[in-house]
């Protein structure tokens, strides 16, 4: 899974930090000794500590605003935001004007806002909300993450905490109220998703254009809690993103999933041009890197360290060195411990670790970026469809072929549509995934099949974070009896773009014939079914 | 007891002749005398007006008269022959001879001497007897003296019976004033000198008017005021007087109005409710009462009508479909305004109205309202007048109503057709695009798959088929054409591609033609149909063109639809809002009636957008990208809750409903925008970039504009502070010498009018003395601008005083009265000039204070607003030469006018007119803004369904039929395909109909 794209989504965020209650401004009087300790155990996700300690504290000055604030941050960690605003309030009203207590009363009053009018669902360790027209990736979201949390627990020993607070939120404007970007910024630089808080705040996958790994995304954030967790937030941002790259596949593979081709493709560039981003660049914020591919390029570089750290230590490694950072260690030095090297021989080692890889380059490779869809198709709460790619081709002759075959298709001429979107691609070139793409659908519409696969062609490993290919080849398969071929397709596609009914029908049917030897199937044939049974 | 012999019967009938004669004759004196006394009575009376003692004379006379009458001509004969010696007596008057037997034979038979002969007494009385039976009677009492004077008698009588004949009224007049007791004004003597002075009148106006009580000190008595106006007289008597009545009326005859009366000040009050006279009645403490002889005015000052201005985009307006149309008004009353409507009939049905404004009770308004006929039962060609009414706030006579002129509307098609011109469209496209499908797999069929003899049907029915679609397509290019609004660009190139079309149509029959020879006669090859299949290539091309120009039309057609129909609830929810906010001000009942009709109307409109909207994605008229449709349920939701609320009268949840509802439809309308400006954005993008290129250029022009107005703002600013400064130092200085001359011509004005000029004249003088005393109030009040009207009004009425009276002087009386009032007259309207003049002087205009500083500002930003004209004719040239997009030609004639008005304010501002000139460019900028917003909102289908309205500025709209049917002429001469010149002129004829 290429996960790259994601990486980058949240590089904004998760490199430039946004200030935490307590740096908003030196705090005043409002808190005693004992108060900036509980505060700043809150700030180092240090929950349990945190907690106990601010019990004996409310019990010796119960009702007082120092209490009522530290039970509001408290609460809002937790995810309990009207409780955490009316503790908040009630502070304020006794110690107006303070910073850290004004920030964090808007942060808990944004935080309610934008999930107001939610569904929640909880799972053993999470607690997600999400909005009513998204019910179709709840069950599916709790299910990666409890898968996550299994992988975790497993790989780093964490468990967390609190349960874990994930919101699911409609679009860029949610997310910017919530965190400390504008709007405009979440959209240049694509930020869907964040780990502040102990919660996970993430865009729906319907707000994207294309959808985006949603799935991934989700256990890429969970990543992030856990090494806040366990690090008590000390681990610098290229250690933070590296981990996260590496382990956000754990919950449906194996570690050690190779690098998406968008990343390979960059790495692979850097590589033979000896041009790749320094640790040093990388710091204080992947953001700051003067280009998005320069971003991306260092992305791809964390996630093989720690892929260079497993491959050489396993995942006991991967621990001990973020032990050691728990402990205070520089990370460098951490991570280079952790395989007992030294820094300088840990980069040598991690350099030839790579080109041992042979990462290739792809000719035709056009990196998907995320854009967030029109606001009217957001408020029309349909799924994203490929269609809204159309403005993306800009081939001008190329777009009239796409448009009358889309014409033609709609019209029941699919083998007419099929002549134009082969024009269409032939202009466009190998770049332009939407002809395959197309192709594929008329193909099917045909019962065609195999001319659907063919037209896919490579695009699904090229181009693994778009859905419509994974969904027409799972059609596909499905179509010619391989439904084992089929489910993997399909759930990769629905791990992109999960408000697609037909894909819940060809799943649907896929589990179905599966069902008869996989029993465990047989709750997800019926889920599938009654997604597809919505449409 | 003398028994009745001879003697005794002739006694007795003398005796009655004689008192019957004397009689008839004193009774014909005394009737010609009473007659002619009265007749001379009456004519005094008539010389001397009616007078009390008249009655009492006449009776007097008359009594008398008959008295004497009676007198002499009865009792007085009666008595005198009562015995019948004196008749003896008469007849020996008469007859002597037998004067003495007579009266001895009367005498002795009464009472014979002692020691008479009874027989001889008795002798001489037969004898005497005899002989006066002997004599005629008519000889002794002749009738002669009595039938003269009878005869005079009449003669008199003839002679007063010809007078009355001849002057029955004057006459009867006359007797009248004989017999009636006259009223205390005709009873009182008539004075021709003034009888009070120092009037001073206080006009306290009706309520209505809001005008505050007003006094006039001074004043002539004269009385102009508004019906309803009290007036309370205050005035000081010249003479003592024990009593003083206002009589109403031109003689009095009006009513009474006892004034009171202390210390020789008269106060009296009345309410004006008529144009009358009245006259000043005083009785002394001693002697006859005097009365006015010149009465005053009280004259009635009309409450006018309120005046009442229409403006639209023309007096007559004729519409291809209904659109809004923009109706400015404008309404002054002299007193209050009260309700405004738009009065408009359809056809010949009842009047209906649309309130503008409730009563302010403000004296002007003005305003404009964006009337949408649309609602109406409209049939095609329906003529709509419309007009404006305003009533004022009269609570005394009544409201007034004042009317405007009454435009009319026509519209041609009234339902909009925009449906049925896109089902025209869609069916075209989809026709053409099963034909390209059958092109596009023929092309790729291998040849010999189908049977011959069908593979050749299949040519020839796609050729037949296309044929007919093009046909259509040629006329659905005019029909756009003449509905405008749709890009000229794209029309063209459908029009270019449907010629294309033919021209290979046209190769192509011939190519079928001979084929289909070959096929009757049996000579039909595969290989015969290798030019068809190689001409096809070329063909796709162009159907693929077309059936993409056409996606292009038909979505942003539906697309524009879907938001002008979301304009068109936002619209309406406005209406809804105003309508609610009256409704809980007033809480009156038919608002709500009319609120209620609004919320089904709204619920109607957002259950026609919910169907288009289901319709336009469930038949895939635009493409999946561009199905970003709202979900009209919470509105419709959020509508039925309002609706709801009303009806139970929940007026506190009322508000905050509304305001839900709007949010809800506003971004509903906002969704169906971006969605129809997305698609435009992206499939007309040169179009696009060049209007967002000109409303870019046209808010930069805005924004100078602006700011050039907030510049002259400051200079305006500056120079009324100077104006005032300016006003301020000169009336100090030039008051005191006003004010000596509004005194002399006060005292001027001042010299009684003589009788001879009438009383118009002497009204004249009247209201120019209260003019006069009205400039010097306002003058006290620093005034000036007031006081130079009063003043214009003052010349108004002296110069045809002074006039008339220099005309009579030199004809009639060179040196007396009369000149001598011409003069002070001549004086008084030279004073008035010179007054008035003074007053012009201390009312300058800005031009004349404004420093050199000010005045170079100006000429600087005179030039900064002729550089920015200059930048907006250029840009409307641009627009003009770039007309093929929507909307740009009426925005290159806005643009010319705007120029136009930037010119006039640059010239304003190197006049150092600052004002003038602040008032034309914010005009200039608001015109800017519209423009802009017009070129926004200029949508290719918005222009056949409804939303552009018809403004004033712009009144091209109502030329657009015959501008259609010049197009359509001309599009008729030019010829079409020739194997579709039948389908094109059925075409037309069809349209023509």
């Amino acid at each position: 899974m290429n996960a790259a794209a994601v990486v980058l989504a949240v590089v904004a965020a998760v490199a430039r930090p946004s200030k935490s209650p307590q740096e908003l401004l030196p705090p005043t009087q409002l808190l005693s000794p004992e108060g900036h300790i509980v505060e700043e155990l809150f700030d180092t996700w240090q929950f349990l500590e945190a907690d106990r300690t601010l019990d004996s504290l409310a019990r010796m000055t119960p009702g007082s605003p120092q209490v009522l604030y530290l039970q509001g941050y408290q609460q809002f960690l937790k995810g309990e935001y009207k409780g955490a605003v009316a503790k908040l309030a009630a502070a304020r009203q006794q110690f107006p004007g303070h910073r850290n207590l004004e920030g964090l009363f808007s942060l808990a009053t944004a935080a309610e806002r934008v999930i107001e009018g939610h569904v929640e669902r909880r799972s053993k360790h999470f607690r997600l909300r999400f909005p009513p027209e998204d019910e179709v990736l709840a069950d599916h979201a709790l299910e990666t993450l409890e898968a996550a949390a299994a992988a975790l627990k497993e790989d780093l020993g964490f468990e967390p905490t609190y349960l874990v607070s994930v919101d699911l939120y409609r679009g860029s404007e949610d997310l910017a109220a919530v965190s400390p970007l504008s709007e405009e910024e979440v959209e240049r630089t694509g930020t869907i998703a964040l780990c502040k808080w102990a919660r996970l705040m993430v865009t729906s996958p319907r707000a994207l254009r294309f959808g985006y790994p949603w799935m991934d995304t989700l256990s890429h954030e969970f990543v992030h809690y856990a090494v806040s967790s366990l690090t008590k937030d000390q681990a610098p941002v290229w250690l933070q993103e590296g981990l996260a790259k590496f382990l956000e596949s754990r919950w449906r593979r194996p570690p050690g999933e190779p690098l998406a081709p968008g990343n390979e493709h960059l790495l692979a560039k850097a590589l033979a041009a000896n041009k790749l981003i320094t640790f040093e660049a990388m710091h204080p914020s992947m953001a700051k890197l003067p280009r998005a591919e320069d971003a991306a390029l260092a992305f791809a570089e964390v996630a093989t360290t720690v892929a260079f750290v497993f491959h050489e230590g396993g995942m006991a490694s991967v621990k001990n060195a973020v032990t050691a950072v728990a402990q205070g260690q520089d990370a460098r030095q951490a991570v280079a411990a952790a395989l007992g090297l030294q820094w300088v021989n840990f980069d040598k080692k991690w350099r030839a670790y790579m080109r041992s890889q042979n990462f290739k380059t792809y000719a035709h490779l056009e990196p998907v970026t995320k854009k967030f869809r029109k606001k009217g198709a957001l408020a029309s709460k349909r799924g994203p469809t490929e269609d809204e790619a159309l403005a993306e081709i800009g081939t001008g002759k190329a777009d009239g072929f796409l448009r009358l075959g889309n014409i033609l298709l709609l019209r029941s001429r699919p083998k007419a549509a099929a002549i134009e979107y082969a024009k269409g691609a032939k202009l466009a070139g190998p770049a332009h995934w939407l002809f395959p793409v197309k192709l594929g659908r008329t193909y099917l519409a045909l019962h065609e099949p195999d001319k659907a696969l063919a037209a896919l062609g490579e695009l699904r490993s090229i181009y693994p974070e778009l859905p419509w290919p994974h969904l027409i080849a799972g059609q596909a398969w499905l179509e010619k009896g391989d439904a084992a071929q089929a489910r993997t397709a399909l759930e990769a596609s629905l791990a992109n773009n999960p408000f697609d009914p037909e894909l819940h029908c060809a799943l649907a049917n896929t589990y179905a014939s599966l069902a008869t030897t996989h029993a465990e199937l047989a709750t997800k044939r019926d889920r599938a079914r009654r997604a597809c049974d919505q449409r | 007891m003398v028994s009745r012999d001879g003697i005794g019967h002739f006694l007795a009938r003398v005796r009655k002749r004689a008192r019957t004669l004397t009689a008839l004759r004193i009774f014909a004196l005394a009737a010609m005398g009473l007659a002619g006394v009265v007749f001379v009575m009456a004519w005094l009376a008539l010389r001397t007006g009616p007078a009390a003692y008249w009655p009492t004379i006449t009776t007097t006379v008359l009594l008398i008269g008959t008295l004497l009458a009676a007198f002499f001509g009865g009792l007085l004969p009666w008595s005198r022959l009562k015995t019948d010696s004196a008749v003896a007596r008469l007849v020996g008057q008469r007859h002597p001879p037998l004067a003495s037997d007579l009266l001895s034979a009367v005498q002795l038979a009464r009472q014979a001497p002692p020691g008479s002969s009874e027989n001889l007494v008795e002798a001489l009385r037969t004898q005497v007897g005899s002989d006066a039976a002997r004599l005629e009677i008519d000889t002794v009492i002749p009738a002669k003296e009595t039938t003269r004077t009878i005869a005079v008698a009449m003669g008199v009588a003839l002679l007063l019976g010809t007078v009355t004949f001849l002057a029955p009224s004057t006459l009867a007049r006359g007797l009248a004033l004989l017999v009636r007791t006259p009223t205390l004004y005709e009873g009182a003597a008539v004075s021709d000198e003034p009888v009070v002075r120092d009037v001073r009148i206080t006009y306290t106006y009706p309520t209505y008017t809001k005008l505050p009580p007003k006094t006039v000190e001074g004043a002539t008595g004269d009385v102009q005021a508004l019906k309803g106006t009290r007036v309370d007289l205050e005035m000081r008597s010249l003479r003592r007087a024990r009593r003083a009545l206002l009589f109403f009326g031109e003689a009095g005859e009006g009513r009474v109005l006892e004034a009171r009366l202390t210390d020789n000040i008269i106060r009296a009050s009345f309410v004006v409710s008529e144009s009358s006279r009245y006259r000043i009645w005083l009785a002394p403490l001693l002697g006859r009462p005097i009365r006015e002889r010149r009465g005053h005015r009280a004259e009635v000052i009309p409450d006018q009508p309120p005046v009442v201005e229409i403006k639209a985009a023309a007096e007559r307006l004729e519409l291809a479909s209904p659109r809004p149309v923009e109706v400015g008004y404008s309404a002054a009353d002299d007193y209050g305004l009260g309700d405004v409507d738009l009065v408009f009939r359809v056809g010949n049905a009842p009047e209906k109205r649309v309130p503008l404004q409730k009563a302010t009770g403000g004296r002007q308004t003005a305003g404009s309202t964006m009337w949408d006929p649309s609602g109406e039962s409209l049939v095609p060609g329906v003529q709509i007048t419309y007009r404006i009414e305003a009533r004022d706030t009269d609570t005394v006579s009544g409201p007034k109503v004042g009317v405007s002129r009454t435009l009319s509307l026509v519209l041609e098609r009234p339902r909009e057709n925009t449906d049925e011109s896109l089902e025209q469209q869609k069916f075209v496209q989809e026709r053409l695009l099963g034909v390209l499908a059958d092109r596009l797999e023929a092309g790729v069929r291998p040849a010999g798959e189908t049977p011959l003899p069908d593979e050749f049907t299949l040519w020839q029915a796609s050729h037949d088929e296309e044929a007919t679609q093009v046909a259509l397509l040629a006329g659905l290019v005019d029909e756009q054409r003449r509905d405008g609004g749709a890009s000229a660009t794209l029309l063209e190139a459908l029009s270019r591609i449907a010629d294309r079309l033919n021209k290979q149509l046209r190769v192509e029959g011939v190519v079928l033609r001979n084929l289909k020879r070959r096929a009757e006669g049996g000579r039909l090859a595969l290989t015969d149909l290798q030019p068809l299949r190689r001409m096809a290539g070329p063909h796709v091309v162009i159907l693929e063109d077309v059936v993409l120009v056409l996606d292009d039309l038909i979505g942003r057609q539906r697309l524009e639809d879907l938001a002008g129909l979301g304009e068109q609830l936002t619209q309406a929810f406005d209406k809804l809002k105003d309508l609610l906010t009256r409704y809980q001000n007033t809480k009156d009942e038919s608002l709500r009636e009319q609120l209620q009709r609004e919320m089904q109307a709204l619920r109607r409109r957002i259950g026609d957008l919910a169907q288009k909207i289901a319709a336009v994605k469930s038949r895939n008229e635009v493409g999946n990208e561009w199905q970003n449709m709202p979900d009209t349920r919470d509105a419709m939701n959020k509508a039925k809750t309002l609706e709801d609320l009303l009806a139970k009268g929940d007026s506190e949840s009322l508000s905050k409903a509304l305001s839900e509802l709007g949010n809800s439809l506003q971004s509903l309308k906002q969704m169906l925008n971006e969605n129809a400006d997305d698609f435009t954005g992206e499939r007309f993008p040169k179009e696009s970039r060049a209007t967002a290129e000109l409303m870019k250029k046209m808010s930069d022009l805005e924004g100078d504009e602006r700011q050039l107005a907030a510049d002259t703002r400051k200079l305006s600013d500056e120079m009324r502070k100077s104006l005032q400064e300016q006003q301020t130092k000169q009336m100090a200085a030039q008051m005191k010498g006003v004010q000596e001359k509004l005194t002399q011509l006060k005292d001027a004005l001042k010299t009684p009018t003589p009788k001879r000029l009438g009383e118009d004249a002497a009204d004249n003088q009247s209201r120019a003395r209260d003019r006069a005393t009205g400039a010097e109030e306002l003058l006290q009040r620093k005034d000036v601008t007031e006081a130079r009207k009063q003043m214009e009004e003052l010349s108004q009425s002296l110069r045809p005083l002074n006039k008339v009276a220099k005309m009579r002087a030199k004809k009639d009386d060179p040196n007396g009265t009369m000149a001598r009032f011409a003069s002070k007259m001549e004086e008084a309207d030279r004073l008035s000039e010179e007054v008035r003049e003074a007053l012009s002087q201390l009312a300058p205009r800005e031009r004349d204070v404004a420093s050199e500083d000010q005045r170079q500002q100006g000429q600087k930003m005179g030039e900064r607003q002729r550089a920015i004209s200059e930048r907006t004719r250029q840009l409307a040239e641009e627009a003009r030469q770039a007309g093929n997009n929507p909307g740009f030609e009426k925005a290159a004639d806005g643009l010319q006018e705007v120029a136009g008005q930037m010119g006039q304010a640059g010239q304003d501002l190197q006049s150092s007119d600052a004002s003038d000139a602040l008032t034309k460019e914010q005009a200039a900028a608001d015109r800017l803004s519209q423009l802009r917003d017009g070129l926004q909102g200029e949508k290719m289908a918005r222009g056949s369904r409804n939303p552009e309205p018809v403004r004033i500025p712009g009144a091209d709209d109502s030329k657009a039929p015959r501008a259609w049917r010049q197009e359509l002429m001309e599009a008729m001469k030019e010829k079409g395909p020739e194997n579709f010149r039948d389908a094109v002129r059925r075409y037309y004829e069809e349209l023509v109909k």
